[in-house]
């Protein structure tokens, strides 16, 4: 069986114990941030001043770096290279045969490289510190249906699920001879006896879930209660509103900004 | 509690009717076994009465079904969800897959009905301990064995109490010591709460020693319906793909040698046996 | 074709030593069955015959091949693994396609092929449906459709896990039949069951497992006359050895014509006295 396919640290301090409403404001006000912000040292300083510090007040600073830095690392290369040498410019810092390589590529790319890490890392964030669970449950009770509740939070554990199923799936088939080791084209030709065990696995298993969830009321129309217990504050409160509004001025001063006719 | 009337089904993109013509009636705190060939129509016979069909099969339905006052057949599973408890043979699909711990999962159904909290921490604590589960109550569902997570389909069950429990094959992954304490415990329960109970099992050793009553289906039909002992231990199960025990075949043979007098009932169970054969 | 199991463990990234200090030989053409609670660790054991598990101590071997040295892939020509859970294997489009899977991995020409998918769906009662789509069976035609998917590559040695599992009588008298078949041609037949009656009529050697140990390995009357042992591992004995003991008899046969025969005969001796 696959463990409980969450990012989920739990820790008694930091953003753990908070209610989940105010850690995803929290998100998306660095996000509109990220966005809002056009110059690439105040991105980055969102990452470092902000992101940063809240990770290692939750203890998660390690996981956090790591899993920002490797899904951001092949982007920022390609970026940094496919856009200095092709972004529109006149600053030439090099060239390489008839390629130019331009500053205002290379600002584009910081740029956009910044935007990633801080739409990354504050995500990141927010699943290192959530269970996904409580978050659906926090949406739930305003208002979200739990219908779509519960596909958001079966749904990150499709590939998890997925792992350990094609696991047991290429063992069965290795123990009847398909060979899975040795050149490209033979790996990707046992993909063909893979798929369809697992597709057809996963889909009698999603049928008959629908069918025993309806056995235990899911479908039952009326009030739901909740197990788990989600503790808010008034001091929470105060932050969520607050954030609201800085998200809120940073988005209408930038869509000003773009708006003005230069 | 239950009353079924002349019910058939068939399932769509099929011709041979999987119930046909089955006419049932079942009392308040009866421990019923069923048992039967494969494709007999034994889990059939449990999805009408929990409302399955034809709201999530399709399919040619006909008859009248009531269970607890209610029809499943127009109600749907909704409606009965707290009523009828189904425990089917398959246990991870049972799981819901949106609760990361043991106590959450068997609390999910009382978040459905809209239980308080306060009285779900009790529900939860003794439906786990029923079924051996109390030292994983902090557990992840998906990191349990089959024979744990079958278990877990059980209790997340029995946390509803329902008042008519359908069980098919519930212990089919778990050990025979394992399974046969879990139907133990289940037993008792349903017996304090009057719960009506019906048993799909192919050991009929332990069918016999709680079921009171058993009924054998053949290709959709009832074809016998009576006191357990008598129905567990007739020849005409042998034709039917269901496996008698060792104890009825000995008793069996030993009365057909003229070894021992013909009781008026062969046995089933270990206790039984030993009783005719001391 | 010989199995040896020497001083094998296994210990699973969460740490639990499922299989600790395992000796056993299993010579060519036997029938063993492997018993025990859930968790004992006979389906990790029995993983490492065909090299899915690699044994962190110890080492297995099939014949003159080490499980380290050689892919599960090449293993498939020696061991049959039939799994518990049909549904995560079947691929094709037809009964015969799945079943010929197999047979032509091990590079079996089409003449052969066909010979050994008729042979193998035949006494599993599929021959009718060879065109028919797997996923259009029953859940206990499906276990015998991968049951017929490794007889069709004639290992020299076989694992069941838990083929009784979801079978009625007449399924599980077809693979009594499977099974004599196999005791024929002298294939190695590794039984792992719950089911203790099915198991105790078709082995000719018992092992028991608790706690990832072999308890007790001998013929199947020295291994259910042992009552302590049994419950130690919390397994149950066939029901005619129970019922011997609820009677206070020395251990009987426990097919039934045979424990009629010792019951009737003791009782006369008795009776007499």
């Amino acid at each position: 069986m696959s463990p409980a396919p969450s990012l989920y640290l739990p820790q008694p301090t930091g953003l753990q114990p908070l209610h989940p409403l105010t850690k995803l404001v929290l998100t998306l006000t660095v996000l509109s941030g990220a966005i809002s912000l056009a110059d690439p040292r105040y991105v980055f300083a969102t990452y470092g001043l902000i992101l940063v510090p809240l990770a290692g007040w939750s203890r998660i600073l390690g996981p956090f770096l790591r899993y920002s830095f490797r899904a951001l690392a092949p982007f920022l290369l390609s970026l940094v290279i496919i856009q200095g040498f092709f972004y529109p410019g006149e600053l030439v810092i090099f060239s390489l045969g008839p390629f130019h390589y331009k500053a205002e590529g290379l600002g584009f790319a910081l740029l956009f490289s910044g935007r990633l890490l801080v739409g990354l890392g504050a995500s990141l964030l927010l699943l290192l510190t959530t269970r996904m669970d409580h978050l659906m449950q926090a949406l739930t009770q305003r208002g979200l249906s739990a219908q779509i509740a519960y596909i958001v939070v079966t749904t990150l554990q499709i590939i998890p699920r997925f792992q350990s199923r094609g696991e047991a799936i290429f063992d069965a088939q290795r123990a009847r001879g398909l060979k899975t080791e040795g050149s490209l084209l033979r790996r990707a030709r046992a993909l063909f006896f893979l798929v369809p065990p697992l597709l057809f696995s996963s889909l009698m298993e999603t049928d008959a879930r629908a069918v025993a969830l309806e056995a235990r009321g899911f479908g039952k129309p009326g009030p739901k209660t909740s197990w788990a217990v989600l503790t808010d504050s008034g001091g929470q409160r105060i932050v969520r509103a607050l954030c609201a509004v800085a998200a809120l001025a940073m988005i209408g001063i930038r869509l000003a900004a773009v708006a003005r006719p230069r | 509690m239950i009353e079924v009337n002349d019910l058939s089904y068939t399932y769509p993109g099929t011709t041979r009717p999987a119930l046909d013509k089955v006419s049932l009636r079942l009392g308040e705190g009866e421990f019923v076994g069923v048992v039967g060939a494969n494709g007999s129509g034994k889990s059939t016979l449990c999805y009408a009465l929990a409302g399955f069909l034809p709201t999530l099969y399709q399919g040619e339905c006909h008859g009248q079904v009531q269970v607890a006052g209610l029809d499943p057949i127009r109600a749907g599973p909704s409606a009965l969800a707290g009523t009828v408890g189904f425990v089917f043979q398959d246990p991870f699909s049972q799981i819901s897959g949106a609760r990361f711990s043991l106590e959450e999962e068997v609390a999910f159904g009382l978040e459905n009905l809209g239980l308080p909290r306060e009285q779900m921490a009790g529900r939860v604590k003794e439906a786990l301990a029923l079924v051996g589960l109390s030292d994983l109550a902090g557990r992840s569902p998906f990191e349990l064995s089959g024979g744990e997570q079958q278990r877990l389909a059980l209790a997340s069950i029995l946390v509803l109490q329902p008042q008519i429990l359908l069980l098919d094959e519930p212990t089919s992954q778990l050990d025979p010591v394992g399974a046969k304490k879990v139907i133990e415990s289940v037993d008792a329960l349903t017996a304090e709460r009057r719960t009506t109970v019906l048993l799909i099992e192919q050991r009929l050793e332990w069918m016999a020693a709680h079921a009171d009553r058993a009924i054998v289906l053949d290709a959709g039909r009832v074809v016998a319906d009576g006191p357990a002992r008598e129905i567990l231990t007739a020849p005409s199960l042998d034709a039917l793909g269901v496996r008698r025990t060792r104890y009825t075949l000995a008793a069996e043979s030993a009365v057909g040698r003229r070894l021992i007098p013909s009781p008026d009932h062969l046995p089933v169970t270990l206790e039984q046996a030993a009783v005719l054969l001391r | 074709m010989k199995v040896t199991v020497d001083g094998v463990s296994f210990v699973y990234p969460n740490g639990i030593r499922a299989v600790d200090r395992v000796r056993l030989d299993v010579p060519a053409g036997q029938r063993i069955g492997w018993i025990g609670a859930n968790g004992a660790g006979k389906s990790t054991l029995a993983r490492h015959l065909n090299g899915l598990l690699r044994p962190q101590h110890g080492r297995v071997l099939v014949g003159d091949w080490d499980t380290r040295e050689h892919p599960t892939s090449e293993f498939a020509a020696r061991v049959g693994y039939v799994f518990q859970n049909p549904d995560e294997q079947l691929f094709a489009r037809t009964l015969w396609e799945e079943v010929a899977f197999g047979p032509r991995n091990l590079g079996r020409s089409a003449a052969e092929v066909r010979i050994a998918v008729a042979a193998a769906l035949e006494p599993l009662g599929l021959g009718g449906l060879a065109t028919a789509h797997p996923y259009d069976l029953r859940p206990a035609q499906r276990r015998d459709l991968c049951l017929a998917s490794v007889l069709a590559m004639a290992t020299p040695v076989l694992i069941l896990d838990e083929p009784t599992t979801g079978q009625d009588s007449r399924g599980i008298q077809r693979l009594t039949q499977v099974l004599e078949s196999l005791r024929e041609l002298r294939r190695t037949v590794i039984l792992i069951s719950h089911d203790i009656d099915f198991c105790a009529d078709q082995v000719e050697r018992v092992v028991v497992f608790a706690a990832g140990h072999v308890l007790i390995d001998d013929r199947p009357d020295q291994v259910f006359s042992r009552s302590d042992v049994l419950e130690q591992a919390r397994v149950d004995g066939p029901q005619l050895v129970r019922l011997a003991r609820a009677l206070e008899l020395p251990a009987l046969p426990w097919d039934v014509e045979g424990f009629v025969d010792s019951w009737a005969a003791i009782r006369t001796l008795r009776t007499r006295r």
